[in-house]
């Protein structure tokens, strides 16, 4: 495979906010999370802002193809929209705990690491 | 205007000859229209009674309201056309097509509809839809150009909108003239919280390189940056710092990236501090 990513850094946004919400144990333990003078921050606002806005792979993730994701990647990542969607226009502002605790939340977490086993996949295919 | 057999809409491209559109709509859908779910619909799938003067956004059709039709709207923009309070509307002439789609709350948005430089973007309290649907837009000839759409962590939160979150950008996006496509689309949506309310601007030739995000800030947020209104910059496919120059690594390792809007305000353009 030969590389056509245009926006690798962006990129690289996205396979961060998959390798968030494919995490529970993550989740529980630094979503929400401020630590003083710890530059890190992460919740799962951040993430649908990543994914939505700011790289815009998400709701349609062919649209993407090729300045961030290979043709590839597209219906794992929409798998992910199709499984997050819901739960955001039924929880809304509801605290992420409140999304953790759906019993939707585990289609969500599966359907993140599917998209994130996708996307080293494919990078790992670019390195060889 | 015809090319290469095709009508050019604007934004996008219809094929007579098979009745179809060639080309998705630029615009990613509301949640809540069909062309949410498929952008190649055209006028949300209802084109009678909507219509899409510029190929990315529908419009409610009112007497008057198409193109070709007298327009009971001034050039001036001081008069709505769907029957909603003036104020409600930051609607203005669209590369000479009077746009009306600027469907907003009445106090959240105010659009200098004849100076650029002068626009106002302001989030006010009720979220008052003079289109019957459920997310606020406004939309102004600002620069051809800037383009505005809903923050999707907002627009994603409907069904928690809340009123009464009274906030004002001010004065926000005299900077944001180097890109020429065609309007101006702000959205005001949902409610103050932990999701975020904000609006996102992006370059439609490359969406996922240039843009803005601009989130209204929660006081009472644990996150310090995110306590003010802030923006996160894209420019080049690279989240720019504060300093203007690309962020090392992710944006959840870099709080700083989180530009305060008053500071941002403050830069020579959108991109550049």
């Amino acid at each position: 495979m030969t590389s056509t990513i245009e926006y690798p850094e962006m990129r690289l946004e996205v396979i961060g906010a998959l390798m968030s919400l494919s995490d529970p144990s993550h989740q529980r333990s630094r979503w929400g999370r401020f630590e003083e003078g710890v530059n890190y921050y992460d919740d799962l606002t951040l993430n649908v802002h990543i994914l939505y806005d700011d790289c815009q792979v998400l709701p349609f993730p062919e649209l993407s193809v090729p300045s961030l994701l290979y043709e590839a990647e597209v219906p794992a990542l929409r798998a992910v929209g199709e499984a997050l969607e819901p739960l955001l226009l039924d929880l809304g502002d509801s605290p992420d705990e409140d999304y953790i605790a759906d019993p939707r939340w585990p289609v969500v977490v599966s359907a993140a690491r599917s998209a994130l086993t996708t996307m080293q996949a494919c990078d790992e295919s670019d390195r060889s | 205007m015809m090319l290469d057999n095709q009508l050019w809409l604007r934004a996008r491209t219809y094929q007579p000859s098979i009745g179809r559109l060639t080309t998705h709509d630029p615009a990613p859908g509301r949640p809540g229209t069909t062309t949410f779910v498929d952008p190649r619909h055209y006028a949300d799938n209802n084109p009678v009674n909507r219509f899409d003067p510029t190929g990315m956004f529908s419009q409610k059709a009112t007497s008057g309201s198409r193109p070709g039709e007298s327009s009971a709207l001034g050039a001036s923009g001081s008069e709505g056309g769907c029957g909603c309070n003036p104020v409600c509307h930051g609607a203005g002439v669209v590369d000479g097509v009077w746009d009306e789609t600027g469907a907003i709350g009445e106090g959240v948005v105010q659009v200098a509809t004849t100076n650029p430089i002068d626009t106002v973007i302001g989030l006010g309290s009720a979220v008052t839809d003079c289109l019957d649907e459920p997310l606020a837009l406004a939309v102004a000839p600002v620069m051809p150009g800037i383009f505005l759409q809903a923050d999707a962590a907002s627009a994603l939160n409907q069904g928690r909108r809340q009123n009464g979150w009274g906030h004002a950008f001010g004065t926000l996006l005299p900077n944001l003239i180097p890109f020429s496509v065609a309007k101006l689309r702000s959205a005001t949506a949902a409610s103050r919280d932990s999701k975020g309310v904000g609006t996102c601007w992006f370059d439609p030739a490359a969406p996922q390189a240039n843009g803005i995000r601009i989130d209204v800030g929660i006081p009472g947020s644990s996150w310090p940056s995110q306590q003010v209104d802030h923006v996160v910059v894209r420019s080049g496919g690279r989240i720019l710092g504060p300093d203007g120059k690309p962020i090392v690594g992710e944006l959840r390792d870099n709080l700083q990236a989180h530009t305060p809007l008053s500071d941002w305000l403050d830069w020579n353009s959108w991109n550049v501090p």
